[in-house]
């Protein structure tokens, strides 16, 4: 209180209007602006801009080294009777449907696992991630070599044990392939799907299982009415992430078999990069690629309003 | 100092609920139990994980000879490693300049990334701009936009700007994919910094650019440590930007250049691909092996936001 005093009764030079400057040094709409100028840039060039113009470029029959001029729909009319792409998209939908169930149910049950108490758990923890560190076109040639006609590990050892007598062709029969690229995205997915989940089930308070023991519960009940029902926001994002990225996926195939034997593993993706980079035809590849959208948007709407919905009936009580 | 470990500490909070959780009821299984129920499938799925990377490791110094003859030689081990593929990759191919290649474009790409990611989440979270909310709104979009769908459009953008074939159009692009990521992992950490500790400085008559790197920063560190070494990680597992814009031996990164450049008809490429692979994965590997914690962090942050 003296000090304030003090102050008053000092004689002060009067208090100077801040000029424009200064005012709008301090407005937040206009510091904001050139907060963000950095990321809204790059984003809009690179990333926003890009956007529409593969939706144009897919209405467009743009080559290589050549600017296409406006066709309509058709781009898609081609699409519509071309066998491969249909063949592509059945096969995206297989490796999406099949590999993200897979991620989904061996990560929660890994998750479940390291969620208990055991010696050396940490270090359990951090080798379990290394398949998401390391890039994945390197550990896709090493399942490339797992996966070799004649020299396959796999091969050898079911040949020791009596079960076949010749080798697996892993990669050279279509469903042989589909099956050898879904493990391989599985085995390379499941990292981030039981980390990101255990990461969830830390913070289930244990007295709820204590109370749900004593009132009888058994362990499959803990789970569906305590784990699963606190777990289900971080499934339904996570989930989110896994069925997009494995929808995209390029690296994988493309290093494991560039889409063959006989097309049997292209996806989307894959078959855009040969048409458009690799045949020239930039404008069916953009068609493609923008075909992948609606299915994105669906995929991504399922899995996020279809979960988010059971929380909404939990609230309710009616789940 | 002090500050910072507390936001760590804050951060971490999860691992402290995990030790409670752990004492909890375990007494009650037997070991018989845990070890067919916990142990034995635990095992199994590590070693699942693990295999590719033995497999990688072990072809990589294998003699040639043991290679390929899988009946006269344990294919499971070798007595007799051999440094000869690596030796041949480090000294005798394009492979240094490929790892240079690698670590020069993720390294400026990441460092591009988390300027524009710290100015633009400081912004969203603290200076409340008016449509703050939609802008963030519209980056975790930015997010869920893959790569796939953009590589063609990209390619013909770069191509006007002249910058194919050249590292400079990957700095640019990366960019895009890790900047959504970058600022949605720092805008909760900012988040997580007392509003009171700017409102005081704001009082002293600091600057909203003191403020930033004179207080946000230093106490954002674990914040910034993970999304650094994520998008870092995330450049270097980058593939297919880096195959449609590179054309050039000289300007490839390492996982390109292994598609490509590596598969010859030699029968004994073997050996080279696996080094190629192991020595690629090793920088990352040893990163995490230091950052494990900042890393986890990184992945269940950016998700529970």
């Amino acid at each position: 209180m003296t000090d304030v005093t003090l102050v008053r009764e000092t004689a002060r030079p009067a208090m100077r209007e801040p000029t424009q400057w200064e005012r709008l040094r301090s407005n937040r709409d206009w510091l904001g602006f050139w907060f963000m100028v950095p990321a809204m840039g790059i984003l809009t060039l690179f990333l926003g801009y890009p956007l529409f113009l593969g939706v144009w470029l897919s209405f467009t029959d743009t080559k290589i080294g050549r600017a296409g001029k406006f066709i309509g729909l058709e781009n898609y009319e081609w699409l519509l009777d071309d066998r491969i792409f249909w063949l592509s998209v059945t096969n995206t939908l297989i490796y999406t449907i099949v590999a993200s169930a897979a991620k989904f149910a061996i990560g929660l049950y890994l998750a479940l696992l390291l969620n208990k108490h055991m010696p050396f758990k940490a270090i359990i923890r951090a080798i379990v991630l290394i398949p998401f560190i390391v890039p994945t076109v390197l550990s896709a040639i090493a399942f490339w070599w797992i996966y070799d006609s004649q020299f396959s590990i796999i091969s050898w050892a079911l040949r020791k044990a009596g079960w076949i007598t010749t080798n697996i062709n892993f990669l050279g029969d279509p469903w042989n392939a589909r099956w050898a690229t879904i493990f391989a995205n599985v085995w390379r997915g499941i990292p981030f799907v039981a980390i990101t989940l255990l990461a969830g089930l830390q913070t289930v308070s244990p007295s709820l299982y204590e109370a749900a023991t004593l009132d009888g519960a058994s362990g499959w009940q803990r789970f569906r009415y305590i784990t699963y029902p606190i777990l289900t926001p971080i499934i339904a994002v996570v989930m989110t992430f896994s069925v997009l990225f494995t929808f995209t996926d390029f690296q994988l195939i493309w290093a494991l078999t560039r889409g063959g034997p006989v097309n049997a593993t292209h996806l989307m993706a894959t078959l855009s990069y040969q048409r458009a980079i690799l045949g020239g035809n930039m404008g069916e590849g953009a068609a493609i690629a923008t075909a992948m959208i609606p299915f994105l948007l669906f995929a991504v709407l399922v899995s996020w309003f279809g979960l988010q919905r059971r929380k909404w009936q939990q609230g309710v009580g009616n789940d | 100092m002090t500050d910072t470990t507390q936001t760590g500490s804050l951060v971490e909070q999860p691992s402290v609920a995990r030790e409670d959780h752990s004492e909890g009821m375990e007494f009650l299984e037997t070991w018989r139990r845990r070890l067919v129920f916990t142990y034995l499938p635990l095992g199994i799925i590590v070693i699942v994980l693990l295999f590719p990377f033995y497999w990688m490791a072990l072809t990589a110094v294998k003699p040639d000879e043991q290679l390929l003859d899988m009946e006269t030689f344990n294919p499971l081990w070798t007595w007799t490693p051999t440094f000869k593929h690596i030796y041949k990759l480090l000294f005798q191919s394009n492979y240094p300049r490929w790892l240079w290649n690698t670590m020069y474009v993720a390294s400026a790409a990441t460092a591009l990334s988390l300027f524009a990611s710290v100015l633009a989440a400081y912004a969203i979270v603290r200076l409340q701009f008016r449509g703050a909310q939609l802008v963030g709104g519209l980056i975790f979009l930015a997010y869920l936009v893959p790569p796939s769908i953009l590589f063609i459009p990209l390619a013909s953008i770069i191509y006007q700007y002249g910058l194919i074939d050249s590292p400079l159009s990957l700095i640019l692009v990366y960019p895009t994919i890790l900047i959504p990521f970058a600022t949605w992992l720092l805008m909760g950490y900012f988040k997580s910094i007392p509003f009171e500790l700017e409102e005081s400085a704001l009082m002293d008559g600091a600057t909203r650019w003191q403020i930033l790197t004179k207080i946000v920063l230093p106490l954002a560190v674990p914040g910034l440590i993970s999304a650094f070494i994520f998008c870092f990680t995330l450049c270097w597992n980058e593939f297919i930007y880096a195959l449609t814009f590179i054309s050039t031996t000289g300007n490839k990164t390492v996982p390109v250049a292994i598609v490509n450049e590596f598969v010859d008809g030699d029968i004994y490429r073997w050996g080279s691909l696996m080094a190629g692979a192991l020595v690629g994965s090793l920088p990352l590997v040893i990163l995490y092996t230091f950052f494990v914690e900042h890393y986890v962090s990184a992945m269940t942050g950016a998700v529970k936001e």
